[in-house]
């Protein structure tokens, strides 16, 4: 398979030459919502249970709760659950049944979600459609419809707009809704999936010319600025895979898994089976590459040994391999593991320090002409 | 949540067949014939349950396959078979983890699972018309076995071939009777060593580590392309003497290990930097793994 | 109080006693503190106390990233303490070898987390130096007053409890890495010949976990609740820390961290202690 072709994504192969634009009233979310029910739809929104907003999948619109940045976790478990079984078996007498997987992907709904959520989805289809096609990712990223929300605030954690996206931005999305003004919800349907479930619902009324999506996040983008410059950090990357630098800024690192748990784009995976007395099943489960049994041989060789090296390949995988072989930087400024992490190791940090060692280590560039 | 945790029903079906689009269900093969080579290894002779798929099924020498124990887990290992050989493929395995040590108990005729062929193979284009050296460690020759046999069988497509094959003790020694059978042909040369203090009374082999026998057998790097597979320090110590004989870093080949699940590109582990050994693996030159970091 | 421990630490790495200071730096989100490892004198400026220095640094001990600097001071509350002293007891470090530098305190977190409420050491009960006014222990605190509330409800709707907030579980074991006393070098979690706890986040396997995490801290918990505040599904750990500390107490007189001398129950046998589950 070629690089051409690897980089269609499921997005990109429906997506309208020009998106369509629409208004929805913001009391008519709710509509919206039970519209989606109502149509046979599994809608997953975010749903606030104490201080833990997640993901989950909802029964009614007074359930979903649209406040705040991001949910404590990413909307990735619709398509890749932490654990799903991808077969089963049978022991029959003196032979084995084998049971594959079905109906796993029924219509469904992601509402609420943000737009670093919605871009983490194409740049994931690169690898679950490179070459060997694995269907549960696939399938349900056929059956998902993804309205989202653009951003009107931010903290200090989130960085999208220093990885090429904004609070805005319309990758991934089916439909994105941006609060224009207080009575007006500018909805830009980007594929024909997303038209298809606009002109279902029969909410949304025809967008005057006047609209001005960059006005509505104007604010927002200002705060967020550019935490770091990532034009610096492969350059740097593709040179120093030894650098005492990697040493130094990870020694707090205890290596839980939060980081790649709370992460919509990080992806690995194990495959583990699981049996009982007459069958059982192999089962596909979130794996992190913070762990020290991620890598290790039945032999106990492990190569890579200590958490520095662990802590590498995930900045490493995301800013370098990843861009290397699917064409796409591996994350979308969605800030979690700089917010949860317990020892605030902070990615953010560890970008900045590579764009100053950049700055001191590459020849300084000629200034850009404006 | 809880739903998760019920196993459903697995439906009675045939195997494998129609099943394709699902990239981690295995085929089930059938253990037709298990080899003890050593204390702890083992190799199997498997067939495919389903006639058709062992018709049909092909790979190229050199790919590797993972290997179910229901209930128990999969296993990444070379098919240590030819792929001239049509009627069954070949595994060889040492003891050592969960998944082998429920292997080990299996008995001929109990169904295992298949996924596979994965990764690249030999390139056996460019090793035609060539004197081949193969050099192998311990449990690594099977790996190196398999393109034996493939440049055994297509004998005419080669030119001189030599094995060099080293072993802790002779106990350790695997496919023994594969080393007597290519030891009485006369179209190959067969040297086999023991590493000091591991031969017995009637060993008739030579005695010493392979990059030092290596440098007794001498063999002419010309028109030649060395195969290497061993653990990480033969590599480390046969690879100088290789390149002291005049072979070029592009002609030795070698075959990468990495802890697998997927073995399809997509559970992440298995990278040496931005090489995935499950895809651009597990076959790479000297000049390729030169350029790698050390992170396997 | 800071500019002591900075002045401390300095004198401490000039005269070489020590080779790193573990303590905290600001972190890069508001409220934050980071660990920070200080090797040099010129680097003690970093250092800072407030009561955002939630992290019990005493897991660093035993990180053969941190071990490789050489002998440490380390900046440790009254519950980071209690830390140190079970680790003392179970020869993962020697008290010699390390230099404890006690701040008192007063309680971290805005709002205090629930671990301080009840604490009972705002001053270290051990330390090499002491620094802030010492803040006397408050006395006839119930440390397990929510373990008692929560244990007036049914078994059933214990068990229901436990099993939703399991379920959330997504086996990152942040609850494991961060716990300053879970140091074993494999774990049972990683443990697959015979596989102990299944590694699938289902609730079975979640339930598994999380009780064998808790069974292997009983009698050593100290309550720092860093497992609690790590955990990033929100699973009250604490409550569940709690319950076995309430047993231990109430079985063993014993309350693990507050006596280097006195041996910890699962390591003794006394001909009184309580017998009838044998029966």
């Amino acid at each position: 398979m070629s690089d051409e072709e690897a980089k269609v994504t499921v997005q990109e192969a429906e997506k309208k030459s020009q998106p369509v634009l629409k208004t929805l009233r913001p009391e008519n979310l709710s509509v919206l919502i039970q519209k989606g029910l109502d149509l046979g739809y599994k809608v997953f929104a975010p749903v606030k249970d104490g201080e833990l907003v997640t993901f989950e999948q909802i029964s009614g619109p007074g359930e979903v709760f649209l406040e705040g940045i991001t949910t404590r976790m990413s909307p990735k478990s619709v398509f890749f659950p932490r654990t799903e079984k991808v077969f089963s078996y049978r022991i029959a007498k003196e032979d084995i049944a084998l049971g594959d997987q079905k109906d796993f992907a029924p219509p469904t709904i992601i509402l609420g979600c943000r737009p670093c959520d919605a871009a983490s989805l194409p740049i994931m289809d690169r690898l679950f459609r490179w070459d060997y096609q694995d269907r549960f990712w696939n399938e349900r990223r056929e059956a998902t419809l993804i309205v989202s929300i653009s951003c009107l605030e931010c903290d200090e954690a989130c960085f999208c707009t220093s990885v090429g996206l904004a609070p805005d931005s319309t990758e991934g999305s089916d439909i994105l809704l941006t609060l224009v003004s207080r009575d007006q919800y500018l909805a830009e349907i980007m594929t024909d999936k997303g038209a298809d479930f606009v002109e279902k619902t029969g909410l949304f009324d025809q967008a005057g010319a006047d609209l001005d999506k960059a006005a509505a996040t104007k604010a927002v983008r200002g705060k967020l600025g550019q935490r770091f410059d990532l034009d610096k950090i492969k350059p740097w990357l593709d040179e120093n895979y030894e650098h005492d630098f990697w040493k130094e800024v990870t020694r707090m690192c205890i290596g839980c898994g939060i980081c790649t748990y709370v992460c919509p784009t990080c992806h690995c995976f194990d495959l583990v089976d699981e049996a009982h007395y007459d069958g059982g099943a192999k089962n596909k489960n979130w794996d992190a590459c913070q762990f020290a049994q991620f890598t290790v041989h039945a032999s106990g060789h492990n190569p890579r040994p200590d958490q520095v090296s662990r802590h590498r390949q995930r900045i490493m995988h995301k800013y370098k391999y990843y861009p290397d072989n699917l064409g796409a930087t591996l994350c979308t400024g969605c800030g979690r593991c700089v917010r949860h992490c317990p020892m605030e190791v902070n990615l953010i940090r560890i970008l900045n320090g590579i764009c100053e060692l950049s700055a001191g280590e590459l020849p300084a560039e000629a200034p850009e002409s404006k | 949540m809880a739903e998760q945790m019920k196993l459903e029903e697995a439906t009675l079906s045939d195997t494998g067949k129609d099943d394709l689009d699902n990239i981690y269900l295995p085929h089930l093969m059938v253990i037709q014939e298990i080899a003890q080579e050593t204390p702890d290894v083992k190799s199997m002779k498997l067939v495919f349950k389903d006639e058709e798929m062992q018709k049909n099924f092909s790979f190229r020498t050199g790919q590797f396959g993972e290997f179910t124990v229901f209930g128990v887990g999969e296993s990444t290992f070379n098919i240590c078979s030819s792929q001239t050989w049509r009627d069954h493929i070949e595994c060889c395995f040492r003891k050592v983890g969960r998944v082998t040590k429920a292997l080990w108990e299996m008995n001929e005729g109990d169904i295992i699972g298949f996924r596979g062929p994965y990764g690249n193979w030999y390139p056996v284009e460019r090793m035609e018309g060539k004197n081949i050296l193969f050099i192998a460690g311990g449990i690594a020759l099977p790996p190196v076995r398999c393109m034996i046999w493939h440049a055994l069988d297509l004998r005419d497509k080669f030119k001189d071939i030599a094995i060099l094959y080293g072993a802790r003790s002779v106990a350790d020694l695997v496919f023994k009777r594969e080393l007597e059978e290519w030891e009485k042909r006369d179209d190959v040369t067969v040297v086999t060593t023991v590493d000091p203090g591991g031969e017995t009374p009637d060993w008739k082999g030579k005695i010493g580590f392979v990059p030092t026998v290596l440098k007794e057998m001498s063999p002419r790097s010309d028109n030649a392309i060395a195969l290497v597979c061993g653990p990480p320090v033969m590599i480390k110590f046969t690879l100088p003497v290789l390149y002291g004989l005049g072979f070029a870093k592009e002609d030795i080949i070698t075959s990468l290990e990495n802890r697998m699940k997927c073995g399809v590109g997509k559970c992440g582990r298995c990278n040496v930097g931005n090489v995935y050994v499950c895809k651009d693996g597990p076959i790479f030159t000297a000049a390729q793994v030169e350029l790698l970091p050390e992170e396997y | 109080m800071i500019e002591q421990i900075r002045e401390k630490a300095k004198e401490l790495l000039t005269s070489g006693e020590v080779k790193v200071v573990i303590g905290y730096e600001n972190g890069g989100m508001p409220e934050t503190t980071r660990p920070v490892f200080i090797t040099s004198p010129d680097e003690v400026e970093r250092l800072i106390w407030n009561k955002h220095c939630y992290a019990n640094l005493a897991n660093f001990f035993v990180r053969k990233e941190v071990a490789s600097l050489g002998k440490p001071a380390i900046i440790a509350k009254g519950c980071d303490v209690k830390a140190i002293t079970v680790l003392v007891q179970e020869s993962q470090i020697k008290r010699e070898e390390i230099v404890i530098l006690g701040v008192t305190c007063e309680g971290v977190g805005e709002p205090l987390l629930s671990k301080c409420p009840i604490c009972d050491v705002n001053t270290p009960r051990d330390y090499n130096f002491l620094f802030g006014k010492e803040i006397a222990p408050k006395n006839g605190i119930n440390k397990s007053a929510d373990v008692e509330e929560f244990e007036r409800k049914s078994p059933e709707e214990r068990w229901e409890f436990w099993e939703e907030q399991f379920s959330r579980c997504i086996k990152c074991y942040a609850c494991r890495q961060v716990c300053p006393l879970c140091y074993c070098e494999v774990c049972i979690a990683d443990k697959n010949q015979p596989q102990w706890i299944e590694t699938s986040s289902h609730t079975r396997g979640n339930v598994h976990w999380n009780l064998i995490r808790a069974w292997h801290l009983s009698g050593r918990c100290i309550d720092c609740g860093e497992c609690e505040r790590a955990c990033p599904v929100g699973i009250p750990l604490s409550l569940l820390n709690r319950r076995l500390a309430k047993s231990v107490k109430e079985r063993f007189g014993y309350e693990p961290g507050y006596d280097q001398e006195k041996a910890p129950p699962f390591t003794d046998f006394k001909q009184e202690d309580s017998q009838e589950f044998i029966r």
